[in-house]
């Protein structure tokens, strides 16, 4: 009778429930991937979960092998279809849910769920690096302790383990791993422009574009959507002064405003007067490359090298952003043109398309003729807007192509950027140079956060106008139509509004919710997602680091993780174990030692005595000398009191053994 | 010692290639606790028991449980007496030794409680009289894991008081054609001589107390028993420690072995612990005694 053959038994089938958290986690890695994959992705996931899981009931017949290689193919192909590639994180997240589904056809030893326990933790990774929000946070971080909880689950033997305590478990593990996780978040040197950037994605997003074309669009879509948030430095600007200057529109052909990309002339200068603004926008994605500032900025952003001003004052960055900047600015709502108008500027600026628009035309050379002056022709245009019966819309009719002539004698309804047009081309046709200035108007205050929110709802559109005297001058046309717009939202303005889900917002206990809500996001995006290198850097100095000693910072790093890693090893320290370090485990581990060359060395489970037998069994001539020990450690060890001499028998028989490291040949 | 010797080799004369098992059930009545055998009909549940009471010289019934058994059927029931105009108590089978309880599962609950009663305690109490039960005492239930049809499973607090679980399982090949050979068991049972008595059985109960258990053991049972607790939601009770030790002790006394080794430990562990813990984690012997076996691998012996 041996203790072994007692105990040995086969390695058991993974335990179910592990298969269970598995499947699950899976399943959520490929939901939290569902928006940016391909359509057929999720569908297929979905089926060849469900048919594993009918699997773990029920005997399963997995498919022939040549079978699964061509649906790879096929797969492979479908990813090809969908995305023209098979690279970028789309197209790369799709190819790692099809051929992880795949896997699953094929899965049934421990190794083949491991791998797909591997898929999913690098689908949640693409997750995290597609969708930043924080509404998010909590669905990955539920997510990574499903993941570790199956991982936990298939790394033991057999189920003796309720899933519970296997999730409290996994749990313990990551809240211990979260201080490291901290520490390498906030002190590991990011280093910038490295392999990692993700690659650009061509999309449309809402808010300003390089053009607007008022007489095409019959509904304005009120996107709640944060275009940027404003930190100011000390009191905010009043309301009438919150001008949020975006791109610039030149050029017009009758019914489409443009940009004008070249740079006709330098930058003129101006002399900045009164109160100065200074303030730090996060400016979320956006499809252009112009940079959000209150008007009119002094100087260029620090964080953003390579970004320059235009002779029309827009701060160009060089590509539409992808992902949210952060900047810091100051500006000056109060200010004066120093230089005169630049030849080429004029030109651009009174440039109107010849043969449209002819009642405007001859409106603006009565009004011009009545006026006399330039400003006389402002006032004149401005009284004409405020009394010709104009209302303001946000689903005005749709205009023909002289969307001036049409809007001012026919329609007489729209929003800012009909009247800022037709204000602007009347100007013109007077001969008074003028542009359409497109950006954001006032923004509603987050008491909570403490900043500026403006959305791509608050977009607006005005004019500036070039009068000798005062060099460009901002006139906002919709002002003298709705004059409530310059202070209140539109919501405020407009009586229909209440129907289209936003009239919930007046109510203060939503509108409080809402704020608090966005205060939490934006610390989210400014403290976590906006932590970059440079802020590294200013946390690393406020700690007192200099750059230059950043290799006391990283042996100070690699300490305190070090310490932390001690507690946690100090923590997992075997609590109950015999009195160590007596002679007679000195002497049985030196035996143990020299036994090595002999067999497998003990199983920390196994027995002294079953482990003799054992080795006995392997060296025979050794038998009989190795039960003796055995017996006499045992009796040493766990019979009553034993006299000191035994003890010295034994040593000396330890010390006297010689192993030899191949068996003799037999004689 | 040799007396334990001759008794094991005289019930493997009846039950063969069970050495494991044989050894198991003595070492469980050694350690004064009761048996529960689990296992298909027909594999030799009730010959294991028969065999057991011939050889320990033990004076033994057997009750065969049914669902309309009463707890009277078991325990003994009081009669009017005309001529003395008292009652009178009949007693019940389990005023005996050795007590086969066969199909125990099939029983319903009231008259199991019955005998469980009466084996946690080791008396009966009827109409406020207690009579105790015959020293040694032991029960020897089996129960049919397959059958769950018209059964009632032993709950928890139940289970505990069965010191131990034996499968035999079927027998090998060699050992199948033996007994294809043998012929009529109840014959050999018959020509089974008893090799110990009622009160040699007592006094090896004394000596297995006795058996030595070092500070070193007691350290190893203790982990053991806490890595349950720690791996388990439930792990296994103080009693169920208490039985532990007891078993290794016993098993150590058949053995010949004059102190507890650890290895004693680990082999009586899976018929102990595996009906304790496989009722709260899962299904089906064969898991408990997966969950054993793990238990073991998974607390080092230190050395």
């Amino acid at each position: 009778m041996n203790a072994r053959a007692a105990i040995a038994v086969e390695s058991p089938p993974l335990p179910a429930n592990s298969l269970w958290l598995l499947l699950g986690g899976f399943l959520g890695a490929v939901l939290l991937n569902a928006h940016h994959t391909a359509l057929w992705c999720l569908p297929l996931a979905l089926l060849a979960i469900a048919w594993r899981a009918r699997g773990l009931r029920a005997p399963l017949r997995l498919p022939a092998r040549f079978l699964r290689i061509g649906v790879a193919l096929l797969l492979t192909l479908a990813v090809l279809a969908s995305f023209h590639t098979l690279n970028g994180i789309d197209a790369g997240s799709s190819l790692l849910v099809a051929m992880a589904t795949l896997k699953l056809s094929e899965t049934s030893r421990r190794r083949d769920w491991l791998i797909i326990l591997a898929a999913a933790l690098f689908l949640l990774l693409a997750a995290c690096l597609d969708g930043q929000a924080l509404w998010r946070l909590p669905l990955y971080a539920a997510e990574l302790w499903l993941l570790c909880t199956a991982s936990y689950a298939l790394g033991t033997d057999f189920e003796v383990a309720r899933t519970a305590t296997l999730l409290r478990r996994s749990g313990l593990s990551l809240a211990a791993a979260l201080p490291f996780a901290l520490l390498l978040f906030f002190f590991v040197p990011r280093l910038p422009g490295s392999f990692w950037v993700l690659p650009q994605r061509h999309e449309a997003f809402t808010g300003l574009g390089d053009e607007m074309s008022p007489g095409s669009i019959s509904q304005l879509t009120q996107s709640g959507d944060a275009a940027l948030r404003v930190r100011f430095d000390a009191a905010p600007p009043p309301a009438a002064e919150r001008y949020w200057r975006g791109p610039v529109l030149h050029v017009f052909d009758g019914y489409t405003w443009r940009r004008q990309h070249a740079q006709v002339d330098r930058v003129p200068r101006l002399q900045f007067q009164g109160q100065a603004y200074s303030y730090a926008i996060t400016l979320e994605p956006n499809q252009h490359n112009v940079l959000i500032a209150l008007e009119l900025p002094r100087g260029l952003p620090d964080e953003l090298p390579n970004t320059f001003a235009t002779f029309d004052y827009q701060l160009i960055a060089p590509a539409p952003s992808e992902r949210a900047v952060s900047y810091r600015l100051q500006s000056y709502p109060q200010h004066r043109s120093l230089d005169p108008l630049s030849p080429a500027a004029r030109r651009l600026d009174l440039q109107l398309p010849p043969n449209r628009n002819p009642r405007s035309a001859e409106l603006a050379a009565s009004l011009r003729q009545q006026a006399g002056s330039d400003v006389g022709l402002v006032d004149a245009v401005l009284e004409y807007l405020r009394r010709g019966g104009f209302t303001y819309t946000l689903e005005p009719p749709l205009l023909n192509l002289d969307s001036v002539d049409d809007l001012l004698f026919r329609t007489r309804a729209g929003f800012c950027g009909h009247y800022a047009s037709a204000f602007v081309a009347l100007m013109r046709a007077g001969g008074v140079p003028a542009r359409v200035v497109t950006g954001y108007l006032g923004g509603s205050w987050n008491r909570y956060g403490g900043y500026l929110y403006i959305t791509q709802a608050d977009a607006h559109a005005w004019a500036e106008v070039w009068l000798e005297a005062q060099g460009w001058v901002r006139v906002d046309p919709t002002a003298v139509v709705a004059p409530g717009r310059l202070t209140q939202g539109l919501d405020e303005l407009l009586p229909g509004a209440g129907g289209n889900g936003r009239g919930l917002m007046s109510s203060s206990w939503v509108v409080n919710a809402v704020q608090a809500w966005q205060g939490l996001n934006a610390w989210w995006q400014d403290e976590f997602i906006g932590f970059s290198f440079a802020r590294q850097l200013a946390l690393l100095e406020r700690l007192g680091f200099r750059q230059h000693d950043l290799r006391a910072f990283a042996l100070l790093l690699a300490a305190s993780a070090g310490i932390w890693l001690a507690l946690i090893a100090w923590g997992l320290r075997p609590r109950s174990r015999s009195p160590a370090g007596d002679g007679l485990s000195r002497s049985w581990r030196a035996l143990e030692r020299k036994l090595r060359r002999a067999a497998e060395p003990r199983a920390p489970h196994e027995g002294t005595m079953a482990y003799a037998e054992r080795v006995g069994r392997a060296r025979p001539e050794l038998s009989s000398t190795l039960t003796a020990l055995a017996r006499r450690y045992a009796r040493l060890r766990y019979g009553p009191a034993a006299g000191a001499a035994e003890f010295e028998q034994f040593q000396r028989a330890v010390r006297l053994l010689r192993v030899q490291p191949r068996r003799p040949r037999p004689h | 010692m040799n007396r334990l010797v001759d008794t094991v080799a005289a019930i493997e004369r009846v039950i063969f290639g069970k050495g494991q098992q044989v050894r198991l059930c003595l070492t469980c009545l050694i350690a004064r606790g009761h048996l529960l055998i689990e296992d298909v009909p027909g594999v030799g549940k009730t010959t294991l028991a028969h065999c057991l009471a011939r050889v320990l010289g033990l004076e033994w019934t057997r009750v065969q449980f049914t669902s309309d058994m009463l707890p009277a059927d078991i325990i003994g029931v009081s009669i009017f007496d005309r001529d003395t105009h008292k009652f009178q108590f009949r007693r019940g089978p389990v005023f005996t030794q050795l007590l086969l309880a066969d199909e125990v599962n099939r029983a319903s609950p009231k008259a199991q409680s019955a005998l469980l009663e009466a084996m946690e305690e080791r008396q009966v109490s009827v109409d406020g009289i207690t009579y105790p039960l015959p020293e040694p005492f032991f029960v020897v239930a089996t129960q049919n894991p397959h059958e769950q049809v018209g059964t009632y499973g032993l709950p928890e607090s139940q289970l505990d008081r069965f010191l131990m679980r034996v499968s035999l399982g079927y027998p090998d090949r060699a050992s199948e054609r033996r007994v294809l050979l043998q012929g009529e068991r109840r014959e050999l049972l018959n020509d089974t001589p008893a090799v110990l008595s009622g009160a040699e059985v007592l006094n090896l109960q004394r000596q297995a107390r006795s058996v030595h258990v070092a500070a070193a053991l007691l350290d190893y049972v203790q982990a053991l028993v806490a890595h349950t607790r720690v791996q388990l939601e439930l792990g296994l009770s103080p009693r169920a420690a208490q039985g532990l030790l007891r078993a290794a002790q016993a098993w150590a006394l058949i053995q010949g072995e004059s102190a507890v080794l650890p290895e004693h430990v680990q082999i009586v562990f899976p018929a102990i612990a595996a009906h304790r813990l496989e009722t709260r984690h899962g299904d089906g012997a064969a898991h408990g005694n997966e969950v054993a076996d793990a238990l073991i691998r998974a607390v080092p012996i230190p050395v």
